[in-house]
C-alpha cells in the first residue's frame, strides 16, 4: 500500500520534548495509582508514539534524538521502544531487564496486534506481559535493547 | 493546488481552522496557502504539547488533542459553568 506521509508537517525538537514529557506524566500517573491498567496505559502511549514514527520511517532517528536529550552518558539503546522507555520511565524502577521485556512485548504487539485492538486487550488475550515478551523472543530471537 | 488531507479530531480541527481564518482575515488580498497554515499550526500545537500524532485504525496519520489540552479545556468549561451558576443565582 502506498503510504501517505506527513513530511510537510515537520516533527520539531520541541514536539519531541513535549511527547517525552507527556509519556513521563503518563508514567508518573501509572506509578501513583493503584490501577493495574496504569502500566498498560503507559506502554500503550509508548507504543503509539513509536508506531507513527515507524510509519514515517523515522523511529530510529527520533529515538536517537530522544536519547541525546537525556543527561549524558546514556547507554547505547538501538531499539526505539526501549529508548523511549529509558527516557520516560524511572530507571530506578525500570532496570535493563524490565525495559528489555517491555520492549520485546511492544515489538511483538507491533507485528501481531490488530490496529483496532487496545494494547491491554491484546496483551491479556495473549496471556500477559511476560508471555508476550517470551513469545517475541521465541519467534524472533532476543535482540540487543 | 491540491489540498493535503489532514486528519484531526474535533478539538484540533477547530484550532487549526480558527488559525486559518485569522490568517485569511489578516491579509489584504494576498494569497494564503491553507495547507501551509494548517501545517504550521499543527507544528506549533505539537511543540506546545497540545496536539499529538498517531496512526488511526485505518493506518492514517492523524492528530488529536493531548491529555494536557483536554484537561485545560475541561477546567475552562468547569470555570465557565461555575461563573454561569453564580451569575444566575
Amino acid at each position: 500500500m502506498l503510504q501517505q506521509r506527513t513530511a510537510d508537517v515537520p516533527f520539531s525538537l520541541e514536539a519531541l520534548k513535549a511527547s517525552l514529557e507527556r509519556l513521563q506524566t503518563e508514567w508518573d500517573k501509572c506509578q501513583s495509582s493503584r490501577d493495574r491498567d496504569g502500566i498498560y496505559r503507559y506502554l500503550e502511549s509508548v507504543f503509539k508514539l513509536v508506531e507513527w514514527w515507524a510509519y514515517e520511517r523515522k523511529a530510529k532517528e527520533y529515538a536517537r534524538q530522544a536519547l541525546q536529550l537525556q543527561r549524558q552518558p546514556v547507554p547505547k539503546i538501538a531499539d526505539p521502544f526501549a529508548a523511549i522507555i529509558f527516557c520516560t520511565a524511572n530507571p530506578e524502577k525500570v532496570d535493563f531487564k524490565v525495559r528489555s521485556k517491555w520492549a520485546r512485548l511492544l515489538r511483538y504487539a507491533k507485528v501481531f496486534k490488530d490496529p483496532d485492538e487496545s494494547l491491554s486487550d491484546f496483551v491479556r488475550r495473549r496471556g500477559g506481559i511476560n508471555k508476550c515478551a517470551a513469545r517475541y523472543a521465541r519467534y524472533f530471537g532476543k535482540s540487543v535493547t | 493546488m491540491p489540498t493535503t488531507n489532514f486528519h484531526m479530531d474535533k478539538i484540533i480541527r477547530e484550532l487549526v481552522e480558527e488559525s486559518w481564518e485569522w490568517d485569511r482575515l489578516g491579509r489584504t488580498g494576498d494569497f494564503v496557502d491553507k495547507n501551509r497554515v494548517f501545517s504550521e499550526t499543527l507544528v506549533e500545537l505539537e511543540s506546545e504539547g497540545d496536539a499529538m500524532r498517531f496512526l488511526d485504525s485505518r493506518g492514517r496519520i492523524c492528530w488529536k488533542a493531548t491529555p494536557q489540552l483536554r484537561d485545560y479545556l475541561s477546567d475552562l468549561r468547569t470555570d465557565a459553568l461555575e461563573d454561569f451558576w453564580q451569575e444566575d443565582a
